[in-house]
């Protein structure tokens, strides 16, 4: 690929390149127009004129020195395999492509777009649109093979970017309609961070369509821009795999990172269930789904919530259970993001299943809430003990109240229902207990464990330790 | 390519950090044509005062804005977060004729922030990487240290006054210093408002910590009443011994020269 026709430079080492304020030629969208956009479309093959590059409006050597003006850029492909769900990849590209100009910048995305033009560049040569639109239809073909055919439209036009700024803006929320809707059986890869492996050293995060890491902070769409950029950095791609089960969000390449990047600790994971095989958590969870053994639901707290919550134990102390890269089934990091997925631990009953959560979390999500369980599902305003939950739920009918007939007729599961609201928590599976931490010590393993006790004491006991 | 120098001054709350950054940045602005970011990186914000400056908001404000939409999941679907957050922090940057200005500020709400402040260090080191000078004014814990590209010269100034604990102050920062993956290629000292008797003694004790002492801020009547009346430290007189000294400490720096930088690096051979 040559770039000898273009006045300037092209290339990666320009990625990252600012023009100052002083330095600049033009500004074209930025923070002072008020409507600008960028737009990629799929088109029929017969719809495209290849290559064709077209300005409306004036021309940067047109442009008054120190001036700012509306840009809207139309970016039109096609292709037998060019569909309209690759328009937001396609679209992305142009921040990089127009970076890679010398003396060009470019932020943001979509209607937010802001560019600018070096005075040096101009003053080389770079003059017009149309050495732009080169470049683009050159990286684009020779990057993206799918691309069969292109055209590029500038817009500088005041009146025509006004015109044109309605349907783009329409583009993205149809775009991103089925964003939020896209499912994990649509994609190939998920992707995991380790951001927090530092103090969750067998924590993984795996983020899917359907699945928000635990912080709430990165979405799919986060994690795709991530590895794009930066593969080796904490946010990674984990090919799927084999589906195992899809309902319960099982799949081979999750299995696989979780037994690379936990050194072997966790080696099987259900992304959907906080029960079995649950996925790990890590320090910074948003919120916490607890088990209550009593009425046989999940309760839920954020970290913001302040005091006990329904079952006598604050955030902290839930968290405290799991936190750590642990897969603890019944105590399960998560995000509140999360909560608004269709997948919301679906393996346990989805919302069925919950059974307390706080008044500002059920405001927050309550539209994602099945509407026949909304009424259901007590908040602090309801209960604040166990007792009081069980009469709530079963004055309510919640879904959890059927579960509780079956468990009554299987007398092998004992699950605690003493009324007078103990402490007593069960533990299915394997409880581990550290000891020590730095340079070995102990773990204590407790094979499906009920422990009561009224006080448990665990002191490090130190030569010549003070007594306190 | 020319080698890009960061200098961060950190040091105990109070010693005078702010009063060495603001003054440097003169030093820089006035003696040179180098293009210069000063970053605040005191959550107190102090810089934009000293240097005279309106901030339209901070990086904190902004980071602590996306927090909030992505609690609120009003972020449109598709959109990835480090794209958002670039062009904010653009926003945010302060282009003055003479340097740019970017203030760190804090964050707010109790949220993970792993992520957001990951995309923040990632954005700041493009950001900086535009420039032949990046001035940080760091505040006392070094939190906003992090591993930086290898083509950034990092050098490290710890502001001490004469108090004790200004003294094992930068002593842990000094041990911070080395935790926090930088390669610093030069930690010094510079020391504020002291009895120009005490000087001896001060360089003997630092020798000895393996610190060099790179200069002295005397005391500075005009300066202590332009900061008492909140004046920007560029109106001070050029006269101001304390101007002067911060001057001399720029050159030894090599913020004013490239062979000043080199001789400061061992490399002017």
């Amino acid at each position: 690929m040559s770039f000898e026709d273009i006045p300037v430079d092209v290339g990666v080492v320009y990625e990252g390149e600012r023009v100052r304020g002083k330095d600049m030629l033009v500004e074209l969208g930025g923070p002072k127009m008020e409507k600008k956009f960028e737009l990629a479309i799929a088109r029929d093959m017969g719809d495209i004129e290849d290559e064709k590059i077209e300005i409306i409006g004036p021309d940067l050597k047109d442009m008054e020195e120190g001036s700012f003006h509306p840009i809207g850029i139309v970016i039109e492909v096609a292709g037998k395999d060019i569909e309209p769900d690759l328009e937001g990849v396609i679209e992305r590209r142009l921040h990089e492509y127009v970076n890679f100009v010398e003396g060009l910048m470019h932020l943001n995305q979509r209607y937010d777009i802001w560019m600018r033009l070096s005075k040096k560049s101009f003053e080389k040569g770079f003059n017009s649109l149309e050495f732009l639109g080169k470049v683009l239809i050159r990286l684009y073909k020779s990057e993206m093979n799918i691309i069969e055919k292109i055209q590029v439209t500038f817009i500088t036009d005041p009146k025509i970017v006004d015109e044109r700024y309605d349907d783009a803006i329409n583009r993205y929320n149809q775009r991103d309609e089925r964003a939020r809707g896209l499912g994990d059986g649509e994609v190939d890869t998920f992707y995991g961070c380790s951001l927090c492996q530092s103090f969750a050293p067998t924590h993984v995060c795996t983020i899917t369509p359907q699945r928000y890491a635990n912080c709430g902070a990165i979405s799919w769409f986060d994690g795709r821009a991530a590895a794009r950029v930066d593969p080796k950095g904490p946010l990674y791609a984990i090919p799927k795999g084999d589906t195992i089960d899809e309902f319960r969000g099982e799949y081979t390449g999750v299995n696989q990172a979780y037994t690379e990047k936990s050194l072997g600790k966790v080696n099987s994971v259900a992304l959907y269930s906080a029960f079995e095989k649950p996925h790990t958590s890590c320090g910074c969870f948003e919120a916490i789904a607890f088990v209550i053994p009593e009425v046989d639901g999940l309760g839920i707290v954020h970290r913001d919530f302040k005091g006990e919550t329904v079952n006598g134990l604050p955030f902290s102390s839930l968290a405290d259970s799991t936190a750590g890269g642990r897969q603890v089934p019944g105590f399960h990091g998560l995000s509140i993001e999360y909560m608004r997925s269709p997948k919301f631990l679906q393996v346990d009953g989805g919302w069925d299943r919950i059974v307390w959560l706080p008044q500002v979390i059920k405001e927050r999500v309550l539209e994602f809430i099945p509407e026949d369980v909304r009424d259901k599902i007590s908040t602090e305003n309801d209960s604040m003990n166990v007792g009081d939950l069980k009469t709530f739920l079963k004055e309510k009918n919640h879904p959890v109240v059927e579960r509780w007939v079956e468990l009554e007729e299987e007398d092998e599961v004992s699950m605690a229902t003493d009324a007078s609201g103990s402490d007593y928590v069960a533990v299915p599976g394997e409880l581990t207990a550290m000891v020590g931490g730095v340079g070995g010590g102990l773990e204590i393993i407790f094979k499906n464990a009920k422990i009561y006790a009224e006080k448990v004491i665990i002191r490090r006991m130190d030569k010549g330790d003070k007594k306190k | 390519m020319r080698e890009r120098l960061v200098v961060s001054v950190a040091g105990k709350g109070g010693v005078g950090k702010t009063t060495t950054s603001a003054l440097l940045t003169r030093a820089v602005i006035e003696k040179t044509k180098r293009s210069l970011l000063v970053v605040d990186a005191d959550p107190v914000m102090n810089l934009p005062r000293a240097l005279g400056i309106e901030i339209p908001t901070s990086v904190g404000d902004i980071a602590s804005r996306l927090r909030k939409s992505i609690d609120e999941g009003s972020l449109g679907g598709e959109v990835a977060k480090q794209d958002i957050l670039e062009g904010e922090i653009y926003e945010a940057l302060v282009e003055g004729e003479q340097f740019d200005f970017l203030a760190m500020g804090r964050t707010e709400g109790e949220g993970c922030y792993c992520y957001v402040n990951r995309l923040l260090t990632q954005i700041i080191d493009n950001l900086s990487k535009n420039y032949e000078l990046t001035l940080l004014d760091m505040s006392a814990g070094l939190e906003h240290l992090s591993r930086r590209t290898n083509r950034n010269v990092d050098v490290l100034v710890i502001v001490l006054d004469p108090s004790r604990a200004a003294y094992e102050a930068a002593l842990r920062i000094r041990d911070l210093a080395k935790e926090v993956h930088i390669d610093f290629k030069k930690i010094v000292v510079v020391g504020n408002r002291f009895l120009p008797e005490m000087e001896d003694d001060l360089q003997k004790k630092l020798e000895e910590e393996n610190l060099p002492l790179f200069g002295m801020i005397p005391n500075d009547d005009e300066l202590s009443k332009a900061n008492y009346l909140g004046q920007p430290l560029t109106e001070l007189n050029s006269d101001s011994p304390a101007v002067q000294a911060v001057e001399k400490i720029a050159e030894k720096l090599g913020l004013l020269s490239e062979a000043a930088m080199l001789k400061l690096l061992g490399k002017d051979t």
